[in-house]
């Protein structure tokens, strides 16, 4: 695991393919492959526990907390919609 | 009060709903997106009625519903009970193979699903069924034939609804069937008549004072018995439901702000859910004016973090809901004040609509009046039987003092002035080293144990090894989803617990100072000091996400297999 020695900040393509491909083979219950802009929500692919790690995911990936109050269902729906909500906060 | 309804199909009678004082053109169920008033309840429960009748659906005929949990699948569940069908409700997350293997076991003559569901799994074409297309929105369609499948397609359209021919159930009609997965991993349905949900109903809403003023949250899915609170006592007694959809209901921040934004009064789910509202939601920071009844039931609710919950809703009574789906409710517990100390909540008293029976479970004549035993039920709350399973109902329903009893496996100890406190699963109980063990006894010490708080583990579980040729062992199993490790559990032998008793002392290979190592020590130093020699885990197994239930409890059983695939 070298998820710790990543340097922060990199909200960029190679973020966005990691995080897709990280639902995929650690979260989703589901075989159907993932895309940024799958809804990962109403196919059951990620659960309350897939995104408790997703959320770790993110937060091991850029260095930052995310705060639970913006863990909602809107800027966690689709992978693209994490990294649009992402790029709000780190602007 | 008005005359009551003969069946659940007239809980929408728009006539009895005025006598009770609702006004038709306010609000009976949303989902924050999506509202109907009473009229638009009733005139679509009626079009969906239609569609089933349009493609063969026959009075006491079982029709399935798959759909995520909306407002419209509210009126999806009444339409079938208008059709004086017999409502099957599937879990829409669940595998397809369970849902098939539901949908096959309860026979039934059409399936009610939207597009979307139907595009991903293709349970309609095996199993060859009817099937029914219903999503709000769309425009009303007549029935037509797709691959070899008769389709209907339901919408809200007002000319429609004008030929729906009476369908009048029975009281002793089967009205809808609850699936629980069974131990041996074949589901059984659990047949409730519109007679026993309704006096489900009706002693819910009476006890519970519900009114046309309430705005009943409705967190539980359809497939779940507490959701029968909001889709049957709400409209009896004339209350609005607020669902929560199945995809709020997996951020805790966005259930939060649902439940406040909506207004509700009553909320009904499990300690699992309240908990993630406390602990991720931000249930806290808020003011909560509207909320006077919280009701919760499933699973005992850690006594420090009910009070964790209690304070931040300082205005509303807490409920402890005890009862089987077999029975729907047959005891209320109302907290006088947030629990102090350890001691586990009781379930209270029989509510008025069931009779209890705590009796010695070798010889079911012989009552216990203080002391612990078996819990049996009796009332009208009791379920028919099980679907097709003479042999199991027959275990179940036994005969005693000329009524039926209901044996709920659960065992009990009655106090003196009746109330009940809840011990265990009666296969619950284990025996290690000839000790009898309640597990719920260890899940309990699991929960109050310091260790478990601030180290990131957010479940934690006892289930008995039966690997160990030395014989039962109890085992903690504690889930962490930080990660700290991989996805393998990490198993630590310790050595604390064999000194307590009189065993030969494990190899203990890991008693150096890392994390997990120094973690389970303390764990079980901590339980030590609480629990039996017997009933103290002889390991801790950690792992990154525990199995749950779809309704959020923890699967012991699953917890169990995770043990006994990683033995030594």
């Amino acid at each position: 695991m070298s998820l710790e020695s990543t340097t922060p900040a990199a909200l960029d393509d190679a973020f966005v393919t990691d995080l897709v491909s990280f639902i995929e083979d650690e979260v989703s219950a589901i075989d159907d492959p993932i895309e940024a802009s799958s809804d990962l929500l109403l196919t059951g692919a990620v659960d309350s526990m897939g995104i408790v790690l997703v959320v770790q995911w993110i937060e091991a990936r850029l260095g930052i907390t995310i705060d639970p109050a913006d863990v909602v269902l809107e800027h966690f729906i689709s992978v693209d919609a994490m990294a649009e909500y992402l790029r709000g906060r780190l602007s | 009060m008005a005359e009551g309804p003969g069946s659940l199909a007239d809980l929408l009678d728009l006539d009895r709903l005025a006598s009770l004082g609702v006004d038709l053109d306010g609000e009976a169920v949303t989902d924050g997106s999506m509202s109907h008033t009473w009229h638009e309840y009733a005139r679509q429960a009626d079009q969906v009625a239609m569609a089933l009748q349009a493609v063969g659906v026959r009075h006491r005929d079982r029709v399935a519903i798959r759909l995520p949990k909306t407002a419209w699948s509210f009126v999806v569940v009444h339409g079938i009970l208008r059709s004086g069908a017999v409502v099957v409700p599937v879990d829409p997350l669940a595998a397809p193979d369970h849902a098939a293997s539901v949908i096959a076991d309860a026979e039934v003559s059409a399936i009610v699903t939207d597009h979307r569901l139907r595009a991903a799994t293709d349970l309609v074409t095996t199993i060859g069924v009817p099937v029914v297309v219903a999503e709000a929105g769309t425009s009303w369609a007549q029935s037509l034939h797709d691959g070899g499948v008769e389709v209907a397609v339901v919408a809200d359209d007002v000319s429609a609804s004008a030929g729906l021919p009476p369908v009048s159930p029975s009281p002793e009609d089967d009205a809808y069937l609850i699936y629980t997965s069974g131990s041996t991993g074949r589901p059984k349905g659990i047949v409730h008549t519109h007679a026993s949900a309704l006096a489900y109903a009706d002693a819910a809403a009476s006890h519970y004072r519900v009114g046309p003023a309430d705005r009943a949250a409705s967190v539980a899915g359809l497939h779940f018995d507490q959701s029968t609170f909001e889709l049957y006592a709400a409209p009896l007694a004339g209350a609005t439901v607020v669902v929560v959809p199945d995809v709020v209901l997996r951020f805790p921040a966005s259930t939060v702000d649902l439940l406040d934004r909506e207004q509700t009064t009553i909320w009904y789910t499990v300690p699992h859910v309240l908990r993630q509202l406390v602990e991720r939601g931000g249930l806290d920071g808020r003011e909560w004016p509207a909320v006077r009844l919280v009701k919760y039931g499933g699973e005992s609710y850690p006594p420090a973090l009910l009070a964790e919950l209690m304070g931040a809703l300082p205005k509303a009574v807490v409920s402890n809901v005890y009862g089987p789906a077999e029975v729907n409710q047959c005891t209320a517990f109302e907290l006088p004040a947030p629990p102090v100390g350890d001691e586990a909540i009781p379930l209270g008293a029989a509510w008025g609509a069931a009779a209890i029976a705590v009796v010695d479970p070798d010889d079911r004549g012989a009552e216990i009046d203080v002391g612990v035993g078996e819990l049996l039920v009796a009332g009208p709350t009791m379920m028919r039987g099980y679907w097709n399973r003479p042999d199991l109902t027959a275990e179940r329903i036994i005969e005693r003092e000329g009524g039926r009893w209901y044996v709920t496996g659960d065992l009990v100890d009655r106090f003196e002035d009746g109330t009940l406190r809840f011990v265990g699963r009666s296969d619950n109980q284990v025996k290690v080293r000839g000790q009898r063990v309640e597990l719920e006894a260890v899940d309990a010490a699991l929960a109050a144990a310091p260790s478990i708080h601030g180290s990131g583990v957010t479940g934690a579980v006892a289930v008995v090894d039966r690997s160990d040729p030395a014989g039962d062992v109890v085992v903690a199993v504690v889930e962490r989803p930080d990660g700290s490790t991989d996805d393998t559990p990490i198993e630590t032998t310790d050595g604390l617990a064999n000194e307590t008793t009189d065993r030969t002392a494990n190899e203990t290979t890991d008693r150096t100072s890392d994390g997990a190592a120094g973690f389970a020590r303390r764990l079980v130093a901590e339980l030590a000091a609480v629990l039996p020699a017997a009933a103290i885990p002889t390991r801790v197994v950690a792992v990154r996400a525990l199995p749950r239930t779809t309704s959020g409890k923890i699967d012991r059983l699953a917890a169990q297999g995770l043990v006994g695939s990683h033995s030594a």
